[in-house]
């Protein structure tokens, strides 16, 4: 754990009492244990004393974010080590990430998203199931290598990519699924 | 013309558009998202469920501070390990410029003799080669020995540029000889110490050299000069030693 010096601490305080709301209930809600709820929120706050300076980077609403996945990734942590079968993080055996390798067909021209299909993938994202949006947020914001992930979700290290394939494909299948139901809706309405 | 992409550049192609697509995107999401949590975390924030215990306010900050104390202690240490290392570096740079600068016999003992104990040998080096300390060597000014048991006369020879040796021969004895070597600084010497019963320093005048017994066979090696001497054979420890020990430049 890295803190540089007296102002770290201090911001690390005011984000304690600022988050912790936020923190402690995402983790009661995903341990069911509102006993170790207290702890684990301080050790949410203490992870993120090695993150100091990209916190300071960023802006109030992905600061949120990150704290709040941050906390979240604990709570993971938390029911890995007890035994606990989180069901929003569970990746079960039925998951066959065989069928996530490369469609050949597809060309990556027909991958290319156009600033408006953007904009409805983000919203796709959010309506991904938890374990998903968990996966995405872990590789892309929280920045964590593939081996960290697999300890969180308890899948092999090589497996991570395949189920972000998995995760990718999810979030296109909605956004597809909200352009052609948008389409129909604007050629009905004329 | 359309050039077809190999179907594994293909999939590597896809896989990191894929990952930098949704990087970008992923930062829209927790942007959005992050509000979302913001306006919950505002309605939690004057929810006394939700607010941190006095005590859990007080184990947060001991923690923290135990963290930060580990950190200064941890930098301190580093710190202490560097100065240390330092004055350590500093001394040995000084005694040894001031030895090498000062004191031949060091110089010729720490840099000048290489000594590669191997498997099957132990090779001598001269490696300071040098131009200006390497001696040209020529029959005439060259180094032989001055003293010779009784008995032995000289039975072969051989010379070259960097190379020159004697074999003396007992004449009453054809299995008792004497070889004497002389080599320059660029050559490496062999001398076999596979399964040899002692290998031991002999002050060859004022140099130090190596003695090694193998069986009846002893070897003595030394360093004078920039040259390296090799007397062997198998006789007396205490007589190679004063052979060597005669070991006199020929003008």
């Amino acid at each position: 754990m890295f803190i540089a010096n007296e102002e770290d601490s201090t911001f690390l305080v005011k984000l304690y009492q600022d988050y912790y709301g936020c923190v402690y209930r995402n983790i009661k809600k995903r341990t069911n244990n509102s006993n170790d709820a207290e702890d684990l929120a301080n050790d949410t706050f203490l992870k993120l004393a090695d993150k100091v300076p990209l916190l300071r980077t960023f802006s109030s609403c992905e600061l949120t974010a990150y704290v709040v996945y941050t906390a979240r990734s604990v709570a993971s942590n938390y029911n890995k080590h007890k035994g606990v079968q989180n069901k929003h993080m569970f990746f079960g055996e039925k998951d066959d990430i065989a069928l996530d390798i490369y469609d050949r067909e597809d060309s990556i021209e027909d991958k290319i998203v156009s600033k408006e299909e953007k904009a409805v993938l983000v919203n796709a994202i959010l309506r991904l199931p938890e374990k998903y949006k968990n996966l995405l947020y872990f590789k892309y914001i929280l920045e964590k290598s593939d081996e960290e992930i697999a300890k969180i979700l308890s899948i092999a290290p090589h497996s991570v990519r395949q189920y972000l394939t998995r995760a990718r494909r999810e979030a296109r299948k909605i956004m597809e699924k909200e352009m052609t139901d948008s389409g129909e809706k604007n050629t009905g309405s004329k | 013309m359309e050039k077809k992409i190999p179907d594994r550049n293909k999939q590597k192609l896809y896989d990191d558009y894929e990952d930098s697509l949704f990087r970008l995107i992923m930062n829209e999401v927790a942007e959005k998202e992050g509000m979302l949590f913001e306006k919950e975390n505002e309605i939690l924030k004057n929810d006394p469920e939700y607010m941190p215990s006095q005590k859990a306010v007080k184990k947060f900050k001991k923690q923290l501070n135990a963290c930060h104390r580990r950190n200064l202690i941890k930098k301190l240490h580093i710190a202490k390990a560097i100065n240390k290392i330092a004055v350590v570096v500093l001394i040995m740079v000084v005694v040894f410029t001031t030895a090498m600068v000062s004191a031949d016999a060091f110089r010729i003992k720490v840099l000048n003799l290489l000594v590669h104990v191997e498997d099957k040998y132990t090779s001598f080096q001269l490696t300071d080669s040098s131009a200006e300390n390497k001696l040209g060597i020529e029959w005439k000014d060259s180094y032989a020995p001055t003293y010779i048991p009784k008995g032995y006369d000289v039975s072969d020879s051989y010379l070259s540029d960097t190379f020159k040796k004697v074999i003396f021969q007992n004449k009453q004895d054809k299995d008792s000889y004497i070889l004497y070597t002389e080599s320059g600084a660029s050559n490496t010497l062999a001398v076999d110490t596979e399964e040899a019963s002692l290998i031991e320093a002999v002050k060859i005048n004022q140099t130090e050299g190596t003695a090694v017994t193998k069986g009846s066979l002893i070897s003595i090696v030394w360093e004078m000069d920039n040259h390296i001497f090799v007397i062997e054979g198998p006789i007396d420890k205490e007589e190679l030693v004063k052979v060597a020990e005669s070991v006199k430049i020929y003008k």
